[in-house]
């Protein structure tokens, strides 16, 4: 894409920042240039703690107090806002740059209607015009019904989704010629993440506006980004146009970084990763700071530190080796196949010895929870998980899927006793367990464990390794003579050092921790493990590590796990099969293959569509199904098929489709059905192109 | 917002009786029968002790007892102090408006200087005013009040005639009158409570500071100080009031001391002395009035709780 006009919008030179001040000071941000023309979108993304979120707060003069800016400077509008006074940046704030940030529970003033929030804004600024007409026009032009009565609600009584787009109203409520993102849309589901990207694609083609976005989300910035830059240890090791960086990246990091993506189009035996962890922010290594996790390092490459050099395409990329780049990405994906190929042999002797393989270990039946929420007049019930039929297979590694508040957190909790079932049964092993109390509740411990999504608020953090385990152990009645010799065994199956048994959770890396909450679950030998968004809040690396650790022990010791995630692009890596959910009903379960490869139901095909690909070239053709709104509310959900009021073949689509709207389609329990009505009838779509 | 309010009210309602209940049992407890607790010595004529016996109907039920002792206090009647012989309602009623405005005065001052000096040594922290603000509370609510009240008696009372070292004006003797008699003790007073809550403040809005939201706000182009009205200090004012509410009560009760020392008739000195005469008409009659203070304080906390944060509404 070419540059309209000849001088940039935004340009940052030499810009350095550091936390903390003193001896104690740690350099985040390592001189890093970067410039941006109006009307284009720049992405900067790398994994987390390479200082692309501090850079961008930095150049917008939004720093915490504890942060300070060493050097450099950030020429906008012909002034340098570094150096600019507070009335200046004031006069910028708002006005000239709009800003959207991740969290937005905390990033709006839980305590303030949300239209005053804009109007406050509106206000400081003298826009001209009545502020509340104003408000209404802008939270309409984000898409939220009913906005009058919207503005004055409060942030909390918003959906995430509806948030973001407040937000994004918000930030651009004066117009402004830049919009800074930091992290837009991590945290919200993929169906609603489709309709907050389109939205700000819509207000920068409508408006000319600028975009800057950080995201670790390659997916999101091959989506928007016309311009990439990549960041690793605080400095920028590649800048280019998204289509050349994509397709042929310069840098060995940002082609691994590329190659360890889980995509939803495509499939791995394993998920490749980047060995290693980013150096810490204050103790770099001597020159490229890539060096130590690069396959294709030389010694030369830890003399000096590296200077973005012009490449070919016209891009920067910050390496002294030419051409190594695919090596590198083709390393990470080949380490990945060697590992599972020299896992796939030692897994030929296991599966021998289980004869019985393929009988289901977990059976549930119309499983059902509700939940009585409101108080007075506002009472109902929410039915959180609404008559589910599912068999799990033995050493069956089972996805599920589904838009948060859909009840599959809900559902893997009942299957490990922690959620009693209001009707239905659970049937583990020819054992059923619905009432699990006394006895039957201890013997469900026995048999199925669970794995968070926040491995530090899982372990309590005054207890070391040792005693997380000796806990479970104990419970599970394992003669003390054995103990440490199982907790070495154990370590040893999450891949740590034997020495980590001493150690408190504080002392380990995310990553870590969640081996640590794994060895846990281990301890009592389950039969079933239920990871509850085990992976989520990891890093792209880490993440592939951890999959690929459940993988080996679902291999290794025939383990069943139910793995609840939101990111279709791992659970397509690591399932067996596949189930979506939707309001509490499953909608479809099959074969992960068949599922990604042709979606039957609807709301499958419109999660998969949703689901952005680091791919430029083929975000861009591609046709999206946008799911209008959130999921409806749980507490009165849809008659009929419940996705009727948001399915695109619906009645929405054919008025003479009522049948959805009175009738609720079944799921046969064969493994392979689709609970749609017109599921054989509607031309399977190609949401996902599939190599 | 409404139907909250009707439960709050509804839950203080029971509070209420609970009280009743207790204060009702607390006389029948007490070893002797009860004419002899509430009436006071063995002297009293036996005309006296059977007319007190028939109009709180002390042969009958437990619950009819209660039934006839709760109409009479609603209609103001306690029964009257052994020792004065006066009414116990109107004994109360001359005693309570000092303490009360003590209590107000002394809570509503120290509420705003804590919240002007803990937001301020919050936003200076680590420097001087912060430092100086931190010495100070420390200070204040480590040095007893009556240590407090003493010395201002020793060194500004002696000094100045403004400040009478004793006694309690009528509001209805003039305003500058009433007002100067409080000066003294609600400045005793007000020291350990302002330590208290400054430093409650000061760590509410440097935690306040952290939130996204005040980015949000400074990004936005806001000028400084609707950022800190609306963004750091509302929020942060949450846990101060609902704190000043519980000092409030516990202070109405609890002047004792600073009653004494600046020899002002209010509720602390009234139950001390009740309690020293097993005066207990009186005592029954305070300690129903302090319950009925806190539990409407506590509801009156609950709803600013509820308005300044639309959370838990």
């Amino acid at each position: 894409m070419n540059t309209p006009s000849t001088t940039p919008l935004l340009s940052v030179r030499d810009l350095r920042v550091s936390y903390g001040s003193g001896a104690s000071a740690n350099s985040v941000v390592h001189g890093i240039d970067f410039d941006i023309w109006p009307g284009e979108a720049l992405g900067i993304v790398g994994e987390s703690g390479c200082g692309k979120s501090t850079a961008l707060l930095a150049a917008a003069r939004l720093l915490p107090g504890n942060a300070c800016v060493d050097a450099g400077s950030v020429r906008f509008g012909g002034r340098d806002l570094i150096t600019a006074n507070a009335k200046e940046l004031r006069s910028v704030h708002g006005p000239e740059i709009g800003m959207l940030y991740q969290d937005t529970l905390r990033a709006l003033n839980p305590v303030m209607k949300i239209g005053n929030q804009i109007t406050e804004m509106l206000r400081a600024h003298d826009a001209k015009g009545n502020h509340r007409d104003t408000v209404v026009e802008l939270l309409q032009s984000v898409g939220i019904s009913e906005p009058g009565r919207r503005a004055s609600q409060y942030p909390h009584q918003l959906s995430g989704g509806m948030r973001q787009r407040v937000m994004t109203a918000m930030s651009l409520a004066l117009t402004p010629k830049l919009l800074m993102a930091d992290e837009p849309t991590t945290g919200l589901d993929v169906t609603i993440q489709a309709q907050v990207l389109d939205l700000l694609r819509r207000r920068a083609i409508d408006h000319g506006t600028a975009t800057i976005i950080v995201s670790h989300d390659l997916g999101v910035i091959a989506n928007l980004c016309n311009r990439v830059v990549v960041m690793y240890a605080g400095r920028v090791v590649e800048t280019g146009e998204t289509e050349q960086i994509f397709a042929d990246p310069q840098h060995p990091y940002t082609a691994s970084l590329l190659s360890s993506v889980p995509r939803v189009d495509r499939s791995f035996s394993r998920l490749p990763f980047i060995v290693g962890r980013p150096p810490d922010a204050g103790a770099l290594p001597p020159g490229c700071s890539f060096a130590r996790r690069c396959p294709v390092a030389t010694p030369e490459c830890k003399l000096s530190v590296p200077p973005l050099r012009e490449t070919a395409s016209g891009g920067g990329s910050a390496c002294i080796h030419d051409g190594v780049a695919s090596d590198a990405g083709r390393f990470v994906v080949d380490a990945a196949d060697a590992d599972g190929e020299a896992h796939a042999h030692k897994t030929v002797k296991s599966d021998d010895s289980q004869s019985d393989a393929g009988s289901p270990i977990v059976v549930v039946r119309g499983l059902t929870r509700h939940y009585r929420v409101g108080r007075g007049g506002n009472r109902a019930i929410l039915r959180a998980v609404d008559g589910i039929d599912l068999e799990i297979g033995r050493g069956e590694f089972l996805g599920l899927v589904g838009e948060s508040g859909c009840g599959k957190s809900t559902l893997g909790r009942m299957l490990v006793g922690l959620e009693q079932a209001d009707d239905g049964e659970v049937v583990l092993d020819g054992t059923s367990v619905s009432a699990a109390r006394g006895r039957a509740a201890r013997l469900m411990r026995q048999f199925s464990q669970m794995v968070f999504q926040d491995p530090r608020s899982s372990l309590n953090r005054r207890m070391t390794v040792a005693q997380h385990l000796e806990e479970a152990l104990n419970n599970s009645g394992v003669p003390r003579s054995h103990r440490r010799d199982r907790m070495v065994e154990l370590m040893e199956q999450v891949g740590l050092p034997v020495e980590s048994l001493t150690r408190l959770p504080a002392q380990f890396s995310g990553g870590q921790a969640q081996r640590i909450a794994i060895a846990r679950a281990l301890a009592v030998s389950p039969t079933l493990l239920v990871a509850d968004e085990a992976v989520s809040s990891l890093d792209v690396s880490v993440k592939g590590q951890v999959v690929n650790l459940l993988r080996d022990l679902q291999i290794d010791l025939g383990i069943t796990v139910l793995f609840i995630s939101h990111d279709l692009g791992v659970v397509r890596q690591v399932s067996d099969r596949v189930a979506v959910m939707y309001l509490g009903r499953l909608v479809e379960v099959r074969e992960t293959a068949e599922l990604f490869a042709a979606p039957r139901h609807p709301y499958t095909q419109a999660l998969l569509s949703a689901a952005p690909l680091p791919d430029p070239v083929v975000e861009r053709r591609r046709e999206r199904i946008i799911l209008t709104g959130d999921v409806p509310n749980p507490t009165d959900p849809p008659s009929g098929c419940r996705f009727h009021t948001r399915c695109q073949v619906g009645p929405s689509f054919d008025p003479d489709r009522s049948q959805c709207r009175e009738e609720e389609p079944a799921l046969q329990p064969d493994g392979r059905s689709t609970a749609c009505h017109f599921a054989e009838t509607v031309a399977v779509g190609d949401p996902v192109v599939i190599r | 917002m409404i139907r909250t309010a009707l439960t709050r009210v509804l839950g203080a309602l029971t509070g209420l009786f609970v009280l009743t209940v207790v204060t009702f049992l607390m006389v029948r407890l007490l070893p002797g029968t009860v004419e002899d607790v509430m009436l006071g010595s063995e002297q009293t004529s036996e005309e006296v002790r059977a007319a007190f016996r028939a109009k709180y109907g002390l042969d009958d039920s437990i619950f009819v007892q209660y039934v006839k002792w709760i109409g009479n206090v609603v209609q103001g009647d306690l029964g009257s102090s052994i020792r004065s012989g006066n009414s116990v309602t109107s004994e109360l009623r001359v005693k309570l408006a000092p303490s009360l405005w003590l209590a107000s005065a002394a809570v509503t001052l120290s509420f705003l200087a804590s919240v002007v000096l803990g937001t301020l040594a919050a936003l200076r922290r680590d420097r001087l005013v912060d430092r100086l603000s931190t010495l100070s509370s420390i200070i204040g609510s480590s040095v007893p009040d009556f240590v407090v009240g003493l010395l201002l008696l020793i060194v500004v009372a002696r000094r100045y005639d403004t400040f009478p070292s004793f006694g309690y004006e009528l509001l209805s003797s003039g305003l500058w009158e009433w007002a100067r008699h409080l000066i003294l003790p609600v400045a005793a007073m007000s020291l350990s409570l302002v330590g208290v809550m400054t430093r409650l403040t000061r760590t509410s809005v440097l935690a306040t500071l952290e939130e996204d939201y005040v980015r949000t706000a400074i990004g936005k182009g806001l000028s400084r100080r609707r950022i800190l009205t609306h963004h750091v200090i509302k929020p942060s004012l949450i846990p101060v009031i609902t704190t000043a509410g519980l000092l409030f009560v516990a202070v109405t009760g609890g002047v004792v001391v600073i009653e004494y020392v600046f020899s002002i008739p209010g509720l602390g000195r009234l139950i001390l002395e009740s309690i020293t005469l097993r005066d207990y008409p009186l005592i029954q009659g305070a300690a129903l009035l302090i319950g009925v203070l806190a539990i409407l304080a506590s509801v009156i906390v609950d709803l600013i709780h509820r308005i300044l944060d639309p959370r838990i509404r």
